[in-house]
């Protein structure tokens, strides 16, 4: 985990949340591009245990279709019940989710990424 | 003023005497006159134009004499009573020949017939062979006129019977004959095909007419009708058809006050029977209508009017629940059915699972499973396919023993047809009436028809559902793709080359992603070019300045594909070095068609203003390339770098964008 942020205080950190691990190294990627620290998990659950256990987490960057108990949507709202201020961004492959089941302040894009609006949005979220 | 000689010839005419039968009444009179005299003849003479003839003759042996040998015709001429005591001594008679030859009679007296209107008939006569110096004492004289007063009086009542016999023949006559067609029109009008009414109108205190009242009705009536002829005639329409439409009294009331005959074609609903006929006015109170039956030709355009119904509503319904509920509703209307239904059959090939209800109340009750068994043995012909068609639930074989079941749904009559696909049972579509009913071979094509119609549209709705979800399967694989295609070729340049490259490489595949999702939206086929267009550039950034026009297009899916690539180029162009890289640039795309057919050619306008001096590229890389392949990826492209900006123009044809 590397940051390359040339700030003083030390950079935001996004949650990636993606069970496919090539996907999941260009989330990283993408993070670290837009000069954020990336912590990476497989799925919902190991999403849950990483917060649950770290207190510096400003973004969860989570795509939907996982295996597991939770898939990223309800993931995203467990999110906004027990972490209120962490900020949501959920990507998929499939189709638009609709507006009622993406929780407040939440933003999603669509699969194959487009880097730029991932890298402002994150940047928008982490200001 | 005395009669003529022809009118007492015409009043001897009429009385039609001479030439007729002997007659007692006249005999006797003849018999009487000669006692009375006491002479040996004594005749009954009417004098005609040339003769005189006798109607009684007693002891004279001929009938009739001519002229010349009468001795009546001067009574006649005369007009009163005549004696000639010795007729060879009477210069009128001493030269006849009855005088003077063969029977030589010598003695007449002879009293006139004269009738009341003063006619001279003839005479009562009697005649002896020998002379009578004396003539007729005055009691014979009299008597003689008195008798010869009751001849004109028998004759006159012979004449008066004969009259009143010939009336009352006549009479008889005319009755028989009045008889005779009264018959005819009476067994006309009973063998009439057509319903013939004679009826009455019924005027409240107002003298509107409210009602109107049987007078008569023929056998087809009955027929027509389904009620008996004899309990109908005087009674009112209304109190015979209760719940009849105001319509049946208001139109006839309309015929009676105007005159004006009518045509009509309508329902009594409570007997649901359809009548075309004309009512006609006799007069002001009553009128007459003669009509026929038409309720199957009425029924038959109504079940055809309800198919094509249900095939416009089954074609544009886009939910299933509906389709059934349009399905049952338009054939319960149209049947006049207590309920329809649509059911599936369940998984176990047991039960119904009824969805959809309809009844004119909306009740409902038929909602929910229902095991097949409940209703009669059922399950074997309806898993065959064969329809459950029962006019009296109470008496069929199938039903009767759970008669109890189909009260509870108030079902007296049932249809039930087995809806297949490919051979197989598969849902029941179900009409029931709450009153026993024969179901006609067309009902049964019609349910038959409007099952089959609704099996289409809903086989055709989970085909769809299914495609839908296909789609969106195909989408999300597919991007989930191009998301590990552009994870792969990121990770694999990153370090290698600048990361503008990767850019320019993952925002190309995410323009391409794009591409799928707007075809995947709609069918798999086609995708709407103007949602194309506008979702590329939204990707690309900047969407507010751009200005798009063009009509209605559909892209097949290479041309989808192609097309987004392409926009994709021109937007991340405008961005970095065309008219959007500088604040006020805008740029405009239009799409015309010119054309029609096959030949139509779509010509679509990049124009970037308010940007940056342009200059075409130097080098030939990709970007440019996909710039020259157009919209279908077949050239048609003309890029124009100017110093105000960027314009390019591609056209196609039509035919291609939609098809390839």
């Amino acid at each position: 985990m590397t940051s390359k942020s040339k700030s003083q205080r030390p950079p935001a950190v996004v949650l990636v949340v993606e069970d496919e691990p090539i996907q999941r190294l260009e989330m990283i990627a993408l993070v670290e591009e837009a000069g954020f620290t990336a912590v990476e998990a497989w799925d919902a659950d190991h999403a849950v245990s990483i917060l649950e256990a770290r207190l510096d987490i400003h973004v969860v960057f989570t795509d939907i279709e996982m295996p597991g108990s939770m898939d990223g949507l309800k993931l995203a709202a467990a999110i906004r019940h027990r972490w209120p201020p962490i900020e949501i961004i959920v990507t998929s492959a499939g189709t638009r989710p609709d507006i009622a089941s993406l929780p407040a302040r939440s933003m999603f894009l669509p699969k194959p990424i487009d880097p730029d609006a991932a890298i402002r949005a994150m940047q928008q979220f982490a200001a | 003023m005395p009669p003529t000689e022809a009118e007492r010839l015409r009043a001897l005419s009429e009385r039609a005497i001479l030439d007729t039968p002997p007659d007692p009444t006249f005999d006797g009179i003849v018999q009487l006159a000669s006692h009375l005299c006491d002479t040996p003849v004594a005749l009954v003479s009417l004098v005609d134009e040339d003769r005189q003839w006798f109607k009684a003759r007693l002891n004279f042996p001929e009938c009739q004499t001519d002229l010349d040998r009468s001795v009546c015709r001067f009574v006649v001429a005369a007009a009163d009573l005549l004696v000639i005591p010795d007729l060879t001594a009477d210069p009128r008679t001493r030269g006849n020949p009855l005088v003077t030859h063969d029977p030589h009679i010598r003695f007449y007296a002879g009293a006139p017939l004269i009738t009341a209107s003063g006619h001279v008939l003839g005479a009562l006569c009697v005649i002896d062979e020998v002379p009578r110096p004396e003539g007729l004492s005055p009691q014979q004289a009299a008597g003689l006129c008195a008798l010869a007063q009751q001849t004109v009086e028998a004759i006159e009542l012979r004449q008066a019977l004969r009259d009143h016999q010939v009336a009352l023949a006549e009479r008889d006559a005319a009755r028989a004959s009045h008889l005779q067609s009264d018959e005819r029109w009476r067994s006309l009008f009973h063998n009439l095909h057509e319903g013939f009414i004679l009826a009455r109108v019924m005027r409240d205190a107002a003298g509107r007419i409210h009602d109107w009242r049987y007078e008569d009705v023929n056998a087809a009536w009955s027929e027509l009708v389904g009620l008996p002829a004899d309990q109908v005639v005087g009674r009112s329409v209304r109190d015979v058809l209760p719940g009849l439409e105001d319509e049946w009294v208001n139109e006839f009331a309309q015929v009676v006050e105007s005159g004006a005959a009518r045509r009509f074609t309508r329902q009594v609903g409570t007997l649901d029977r359809w009548y075309d006929g004309i009512c006609q006015r006799i007069d002001d109170e009553t009128f007459s209508v003669i009509f026929l039956e038409v309720t199957e030709r009425i029924k038959a355009v109504q079940r055809r009017e309800a198919l094509l119904q249900l095939g416009d509503a089954v074609r544009d319904c886009a939910d299933e629940a509906e389709m059934q509920r349009l399905a049952t509703r338009i054939v319960g209307e149209t049947l006049h059915a207590s309920r329809t239904a649509y059911g599936e059959l369940d998984a176990d090939r047991e039960r119904i699972n009824v969805a959809v209800d309809w009844s004119p109340t909306g009740s409902g009750e038929l909602l929910g499973q229902h095991p097949l068994s409940d209703y009669g043995d059922l399950r074997d012909n309806f898993l065959r396919g064969a329809p459950l068609i029962v006019a009296d639930v109470r008496t069929d074989p199938l039903t009767f023993g759970k008669a109890a079941a189909w009260a509870a749904l108030g079902t007296v009559a049932a249809l039930n047809l087995a809806v297949q696909d490919r051979g197989k049972t598969i849902a029941m579509f179900i009409v029931h009436h709450a009153q026993p009913h024969q179901w006609t071979a067309d009902e049964i094509a019609f349910v038959r028809n409007a099952a089959e119609r609704l099996e289409i549209g809903i086989a055709r709705l989970r085909a769809e559902q299914q495609q839908a979800i296909l789609n969106s399967e195909i989408s999300h694989r597919l991007k989930n793709s191009l998301s590990m295609v552009q994870a792969i070729a990121s990770q694999t340049l990153r370090g290698q080359v600048g990361p503008a490259v990767i850019r320019t490489l993952t925002s190309r595949l995410q323009a391409l992603g794009t591409g799928h999702d707007v075809l995947l939206q709609r069918h798999i086929q086609s995708a709407d070019f103007q949602t194309l267009i506008t979702r590329v550039l939204d990707a690309a950034g900047g969407t507010d300045r751009y200005d798009c026009v063009g009509p209605a297009l559909q892209l097949g899916a290479r041309a989808a594909l192609s097309s987004s690539l392409l926009f994709h180029e021109l937007a991340t162009n405008a961005l970095k070095y065309g008219a959007l890289s500088s604040e006020h640039g805008r740029v405009a795309i239009t799409w015309t068609v010119s054309g029609n057919g096959d030949d139509a050619i779509v010509t679509l306008d990049w124009s970037e203003t308010g940007g940056p001096p342009t200059q075409a590229p130097t080098t030939t890389g990709f970007g440019s390339k996909l710039l020259n392949l157009g919209l279908v990826g077949t050239g048609g492209a003309s890029l124009r770098y100017g110093s105000t900006g960027f314009d390019a123009t591609f056209q196609a044809k039509r035919k291609h964008l939609e098809e390839a």
